[in-house]
């Protein structure tokens, strides 16, 4: 107790008030690099430690009057460390599973706020001095992403889990037998009516999230900086192409690795020339056309020649096809408002 | 995000690729768009933001468009409180990039020939960069090519007044090398 109170309730007050950058960059990186002994020895205390640092990440946050980009920065990776040391809850373990002190675990309500926070931090598009600084921070929040949703879909059980791990992509579901009974079983009614709550709690998963965290690497993949570009397109292939475990919900999946090129280890996404042709392909895909045009306006629209002049070259070639097509929707899109 | 917006928008609709969605629902993109850019300029004080929220509203006005008259009623207001707008910067391009639209579509978009030589006059004979107008010279300016052009302002639009330093910029007159006046004084 006394060392909680010295060392995380420390950190944490450090992080939340003290106006001197260099304090909580440090401060916030720390916390990440604690053990899960002292992170979550109750929810009271995990609780804290995620709230701290999901206000420390947040796009307006400020440290002394001033936005800090390192902070917001750190914040985000301590977050992620966070949540890879205490771990997301899918059962009771038992010190058959090695556990040799209880901690408290993630569970939904807390999974879901670090993903909203990681899915806030790549909205961030602060600007200094310096340049994008922003860009630290989506960086940050894509390896998060990534992280996180490998940890999330190991503990979820809203979905199976075995698939063909030497099949060439994509692969034939087969799960195992047991699996597919127990699947089955589980969603049952009556097992619906005995254990609902308990596996809502267990779907950390579902449609919308996953539709969300590839619509925000597909607008990075439209990004200006080389950098950003490079992280989102690693990150996507990782994502999709990985079999242990497998991304579930992804909306049109054959399509988007197919327009993607994703089984292409070759593709080297921070040349516009490649990447640009290629996102402008996924832009076909109807729930990735909002995010993919959103992330394709900086890029047309930013002073770096190279890829303005890639991006607008593959933008105007799409338009063409369109108008080829006939399909006027379609570039209708363009001039609707968000959540149309 | 609003000047790569800007300038994705602006080079979409030099390059005819917005037809469509300009077309579309009797030219509410056109409104909609019109008006975000008039709140947004209202409380701007970026430059560069400023002048491409100018290229963006020319380029909208498409002369061979069906709703050419509707969208030419609801840009040039814009445009015209742009020419009194406080930056200097802001008033001169604004000035040129009207000039150069009004000479190459302004026979299509307005009828008379003559109004748009003597608007055109205008535009060239006044100093839009100066930083004060004490003659209201600019004022008088901007509300004669709008009669000219036969755009209605409101008296609010009509009555601005240009106030030293509004803009932050230094005078066009000013010597720049009046710092120095001291030594060549005493020298």
């Amino acid at each position: 107790m006394r060392l909680q109170q010295r060392v995380v309730d420390k950190y944490m007050s450090k992080v939340q008030t003290e106006d001197n950058p260099a304090a909580t960059r440090g401060f916030s990186l720390a916390l990440g690099h604690l053990p899960a002994k002292l992170l979550a020895p109750s929810f009271e205390v995990l609780d804290s430690v995620l709230t701290c640092l999901c206000n420390a990440s947040k796009k307006d946050c400020l440290i002394g009057g001033e936005g800090d980009a390192e902070t917001r920065r750190n914040s985000i990776t301590s977050l992620v460390s966070v949540c890879t040391t205490v771990g997301i809850y899918k059962g009771e373990l038992s010190v058959a599973d090695g556990v040799t002190f209880h901690t408290y675990r993630l569970r939904k309500t807390e999974t879901d706020r670090v993903f909203a926070s990681l899915l806030a931090a790549m909205e961030d598009y602060n600007f200094d001095r310096r340049g994008d600084v922003g860009s630290w921070s989506r960086i940050a929040a894509m390896d998060g992403l990534e992280a996180l949703i490998k940890l999330a879909i190991k503990a979820s059980s809203n979905f199976p889990h075995t698939f063909g791990k030497d099949s060439k992509y994509p692969p034939v579901v087969v799960p195992s037998l047991k699996e597919r009974l127990d699947f089955l079983m589980d969603r049952s009614p009556i097992n619906d009516q005995l254990s609902s709550r308990e596996k809502d709690d267990k779907a950390y998963i579902d449609e919308h999230l996953c539709c969300s965290i590839l619509s925000a690497l597909l607008k990075q993949l439209g990004e200006k900086l080389d950098t950003v570009r490079c992280k989102a397109g690693e990150c996507l292939q990782r994502i999709l192409t990985d079999v242990s475990p497998r991304l579930p919900f992804v909306p049109n999946r054959c399509m988007l690795a197919e327009t993607l090129n994703i089984q292409e280890s070759t593709t080297n996404w921070s040349d516009p020339s490649q990447t640009f042709p290629l996102l402008l392909r996924a832009i076909n895909i109807e729930e990735f056309l909002e995010p993919i045009l959103n992330g394709l306006v900086i890029s047309v629209g930013g002073l770096t020649e190279s890829v303005s002049k890639s991006s607008i070259a593959s933008l105007f070639e799409w338009i063409r096809a369109l108008r080829a097509a006939n399909a006027t929707s379609r570039i209708l899109r363009m001039g609707e408002g968000e959540n149309k | 995000m609003i000047l790569p917006l800007l300038a994705t928008l602006d080079k979409l609709l030099t390059h005819e690729y917005l037809d469509e969605v300009l077309a579309a629902n009797s030219g509410s993109f056109c409104s909609k768009l019109v008006a975000c850019i008039a709140k947004e300029a209202k409380s701007c004080s970026d430059i560069k933001r400023l002048l491409a929220m100018v290229g963006v509203s020319l380029a909208l006005l498409q002369p061979n468009h069906k709703s050419m008259s509707k969208m030419r009623v609801e840009i040039f207001p814009f445009i015209m409180t742009m020419l009194l707008n406080p930056y200097p910067r802001v008033r001169r391009y604004t000035a040129e990039q009207l000039y150069v639209k009004l000479v190459e579509d302004g026979e299509i978009m307005f009828d008379g020939d003559e109004c748009i030589k003597d608007a055109n006059q205008i535009l060239l004979n006044t100093v839009w960069h100066d930083e004060q107008d004490p003659c209201g010279d600019m004022s008088a300016g901007m509300n004669r090519i709008a009669d000219l052009l036969g755009i209605v302002l409101s008296a609010e639009q009509r009555n601005v007044k240009l106030k030293k330093g509004s803009g932050g910029s230094r005078s066009v007159t000013k010597d720049e090398f009046e710092s120095y006046s001291s030594l060549v004084d005493n020298a």
